[in-house]
């Protein structure tokens, strides 16, 4: 199966961009209107022109009869993205302060907080019919006020790759977009198939996914990105810690002596600096640390299959160098 | 228990150098790694040696274990100094609010630095920087009026750390995630960010603290009978309190800049040593730097193994083996202390 | 300028706007015990304080033997003169031993432990004020009465040539008042000079071989304490009327008499 590329459907064109009315009003000469009458059907026909240009930018007349008028407002970054990405960013009418500062999409619609501070009165103000939300002990409160005050809230997790392959698909279902959700969802499994193939031809290795270096934050057996490690070819050296993200000493780290070691914490030192202290590390010794970029790869969000296919790059693109050097040696 | 004599302190303080050598050794040896205790003494016995238990060992226990016996030696003295000082039995390090000053500085560094290019490595001098300023203003404090000064210092210091907890709670609500776990670390207080470099500062630090107050411990004595009375026997009890006040700033800002807010240290430590040892200060102040440095290597060496590879940080494993601790001395103490 | 042991001249102190001390004047001779006398807030303490160096006054001078204190060292100071204070809440629980000990401290060095003639010197001290068998005990664990023994072997551990004593006897039941005037007696004896503010006027007249009177801020009178315990003294002193009767022995014994006595009368 080919990767298709985005399956997301354009959007209908508008019916008046080809009216009629707007290419020749009073100009065709040959009309036997007198003046005043022209005058007449010219105000009106502007008028009308008015109201439907202003009809066709409403969305709801263009769009899929369930998002007409849904108002949504996302409590999550990585749910702006995928609403987003399911081209139904004009059904959001709020957006948490993360959202706002990093997808330029919506960095217009009003703020309502963030994680450890939503502001109900900003999410209550917006009258929105859906608050989407990512299942979060600090907003338990939050949701529970907006059950309450008759406000539909949905809770989509995004920690393991499953759960948000599940989000994407409920969340498309639920505005209208089912069809783009299941093709961007086929998109990332079908990715995930392929770079797996390519990579059960090489050997397996062993490798950590370090989030924050200073304290030591490391990927674990809970998150999706140990499933895109896994698929990449790579045994998480964290997968027996349970959760997403342990915080682990430096030592555990020595001690697991992983092959590779992908870094994506946002330091101005360079991983590779900072990691050539530790030579008994077999990734420090043979030259294999990669640095990516925080957000590429660890923000979860609808284009796993971009991130996986960067990791994938960012992984071969050591085994280039450390093999290059090696073969350097050989001779 | 007899009078102090030289001989007294020099046995009460090898026992206790013994405890301090033991503690070291526990927490050269304890860790999720499982090496065993052969592998690292040859590790420690081999300078050239190479490998993870070489990079574990020398590299980062060891320094961890010894800048920990710092810290804790610094906490510990500049206990019993701010105890002595302000004539309480339950006064610590962070009562006149040079740790808030310092939290405050480090804090500014860990949650705003970024937006101006300051890494990790700014919040030590940052921190350090705080502790300066808000023992500056303590000192023009404590210097203007040394008779009424107490009060004025305790209210200082109430006020200081006050706004330094506003001002925290107000910027770790604005922090980011992974600023708000590097935050929460601070405060609770962790060894598990100490660059090795810093170490050479703490034990700066610590040696200049000791070697100016260690001579000021017999009027220290007699400062527990009032600064009048103290006076009166031939006390310069000015000057003994601004050395003290500097000293012990100082002291608590180096451990606090390197390590953030170790709790617990400061307190128990000089009060079990007064129970095993006696109030005299020429023994205690020695004692509470041996004993404040065991106490959290100890501490150390638990937080970093409780947890089966994963770390807590020592600020908790202080605060829980120091609640219990600390009420049970307060009970003990009570009826003394109000007297 | 005189060679007394403990001079005042002319000493003033204010606090703030208030004048407490306007112009004292007042010797303190060698092998004399000094009883110090006047109302409450009459500035006793505050004079005791002066001559301890622990306040300054804005006018006056004190010198010891002919030198003025300003010339002293501390350690010098704490040599020639002890300080037995009122009260002094201690927060720390040191011993008794320890605590009569800290009176060595001027003649010891800036490390120096004390010496086994420095121990066996507060023991004997401490055994002459009655409070061996308190060695070892913590003084957190005393009463007022026996903490002020303690204090009163401190000062005298400490060698001085002139002993300062605020209301020494505060506490204590009559026999060990007696007692300790006893010994504030014997030690004023070799040329030792002793200042002991009280206000059992009775028992200081009996102990004393001066009596000075303060009042207003100055010394009313000053002389033998048969002489300057009188009716009309006493009136201005501390605004009572008081009878002064003869003991036995010819010292001196007030006996007030009640305001409401008095105006029955």
């Amino acid at each position: 199966m080919k990767f298709r590329g985005s399956a997301v459907p354009p959007p209908a064109p508008h019916r008046l961009q080809r009216s009629p009315w707007r290419s020749g009003v009073g100009r065709n000469i040959n009309c036997p209107m007198n003046r005043s009458t022209r005058r007449l059907l010219e105000i009106a026909l502007l008028a009308a022109c008015w109201a439907g240009v202003s009809a066709g930018s409403d969305p709801a007349v263009s769009s899929a009869p369930a998002t007409r008028n849904l108002r949504v407002v996302s409590m999550n970054p990585s749910l702006t993205r995928m609403l987003i990405a399911l081209d139904a960013q004009h059904v959001l009418v709020g957006v948490d302060e993360y959202s706002a500062d990093h997808e330029p999409a919506v960095a217009a619609l009003p703020r309502v907080g963030g994680l450890f501070n939503p502001s109900l009165e900003a999410v209550v103000a917006l009258e929105p019919d859906l608050v989407v939300v990512v299942p979060s002990v600090q907003q338990r409160d939050f949701r529970t006020r907006l059950r309450e005050l008759g406000v539909e809230v949905i809770e989509l997790a995004s920690v393991t790759l499953d759960q948000i392959l599940e989000s994407m698909q409920t969340l498309g279902d639920r505005i209208g977009r089912s069809e783009a959700a299941r093709e961007r969802v086929a998109a990332i499994q079908s990715t995930w198939i392929d770079v797996a193939r390519e990579a059960s031809l090489r050997p397996r290795r062993s490798a950590v996914l370090v989030l924050q270096r200073d304290p030591l934050y490391l990927v674990g057996g809970g998150s999706y990105l140990s499933a895109m490690l896994d698929a990449a070819g790579l045994d998480n050296a964290a997968v027996e810690y349970s959760e997403a993200y342990p915080r682990v000493s430096l030592e555990w780290l020595i001690a697991a002596g992983p092959q590779l070691i992908i870094d994506s914490s946002d330091d101005p030192v360079p991983a590779i600096e900072h990691w050539s202290r530790w030579t008994s590390i077999p990734a420090v010794a043979e030259g294999r640390v990669v640095a990516v970029p925080q957000g590429l790869v660890t923000l979860p969000g609808p284009y796993l299959d971009r991130s996986l296919r960067t990791m994938v790059a960012a992984i071969r693109s050591v085994d280039q160098d450390s093999g290059a050097s090696q073969g350097a040696e050989s001779h | 228990m007899k009078i102090l004599t030289p001989m007294r302190v020099l046995s009460s303080l090898s026992a206790l150098g013994a405890i301090l050598l033991g503690a070291l050794v526990v927490g050269l040896t304890a860790g999720p790694s499982g090496l065993g205790v052969g592998e690292i003494f040859s590790v420690l016995g081999d300078r050239d040696a190479v490998g993870p238990a070489a990079d574990i060992v020398l590299r980062v226990r060891l320094p961890r274990v010894l800048l920990g016996a710092l810290v804790g030696a610094c906490l510990a003295v500049s206990g019993v100094l701010f105890q002595a000082m302000l004539r309480n039995p339950l006064a610590d390090p962070y009562v006149l609010g040079v740790s808030g000053g310092a939290a405050l500085g480090g804090i500014l560094v860990l949650s705003l630095g970024s937006a101006v290019g300051l890494g990790y490595e700014a919040v030590p001098p940052a921190a350090f920087a705080g502790c300066l300023l808000t023992t500056a203003i303590l000192y023009a404090i404590a210097g203007a009026n040394a008779r009424a000064s107490t009060t004025s210092l305790l209210l200082t210091g109430v006020v200081f750390n006050a706004f330094a907890s506003a001002a925290i709670v107000f910027l770790a609500s604005m922090a980011g995630l992974t600023e708000s776990a590097s935050i929460f670390l601070w405060l609770i207080g962790s060894l598990s960010s100490i660059r090795v470099e810093v170490s050479g500062w703490v034990a700066a630090f610590l040696v200049l603290g000791l070697g100016s107050t260690i001579p000021l411990a017999r009027s220290l004595n007699l400062s527990a009978l009032g600064g009048e009375s103290a006076e009166q026997l031939g006390v310069d009890i000015d000057r003994q309190r601004r050395i003290v006040l500097i000293a012990s700033s100082l002291m608590v800002g180096a451990a606090v800049s390197v390590a953030g807010l170790i709790g617990f240290v400061g307190l128990m430590i000089p009060h079990l040593l007064r129970l095993i040892f006696g109030p005299d200060h020429r023994l205690l102040i020695p004692a509470s730097a041996l004993g404040g440095a065991a106490f959290l290597v100890i501490c150390d060496a638990i937080a970093r193994t409780i947890l089966d590879g994963r770390e807590l940080p020592v600020g908790a494993i202080t605060a829980l083996a120091g609640g219990p601790l600390f009420l049970w001395l307060l009970r003990r103490y009570h009826q003394r202390v109000l007297s | 300028m005189t060679n007394a042991a403990l001079c005042f001249e002319g000493i003033e102190l204010k606090f703030g706007e208030r004048e407490i001390l306007k112009g004292v004047s007042l010797e303190v001779p060698e092998g004399a015990v000094v009883a110090l006398a006047g109302r409450n807030g009459a500035g006793k303490t505050t004079l005791l304080r002066v001559a301890s160096r622990v306040l300054r006054p804005s006018a006056g001078r004190v010198s010891i033997r002919g030198a003025p204190i300003d010339g002293f060292s501390r350690r010098h100071l704490a040599k020639e003169l002890a300080v037995v204070p009122q009260d002094t809440p201690v927060s720390f629980p040191f011993r008794v031993i320890e605590v009569v000990l800290m009176g060595r401290s001027p003649h010891l060095g800036v490390l120096g432990f004390e010496s086994r003639a420095d121990i066996a010197l507060a023991r004997d001290v401490m055994a002459r004020v009655g409070i061996e068998e308190f060695a070892d005990r913590s003084i957190l664990d005393l009463s007022g009465g026996e903490r002020q023994l303690v204090l009163i072997a401190r000062a005298l551990t400490q060698e001085p040539r002139i002993l300062l004593l605020d209301e020494p006897t505060a506490h204590l039941d009559l026999a060990h008042r007696v007692a300790v005037l006893d010994l504030v007696r014997d030690f004023a004896r070799d040329g030792r000079s002793a200042l002991v503010i009280s206000h059992d006027l009775s028992l200081s007249a009996r102990a004393s071989d001066h009596l000075a009177l303060l009042a207003e801020g100055r010394v009313l009178d000053c002389g033998r304490p048969a002489d300057v315990l009188n009716p009309e003294n006493l009136l201005a002193a501390f605004g009572i009327r008081a009878d002064v009767i003869q003991a036995p022995d010819g010292s001196p014994l007030v006996v007030p008499r009640s305001a409401a006595a008095d105006a029955m009368s």
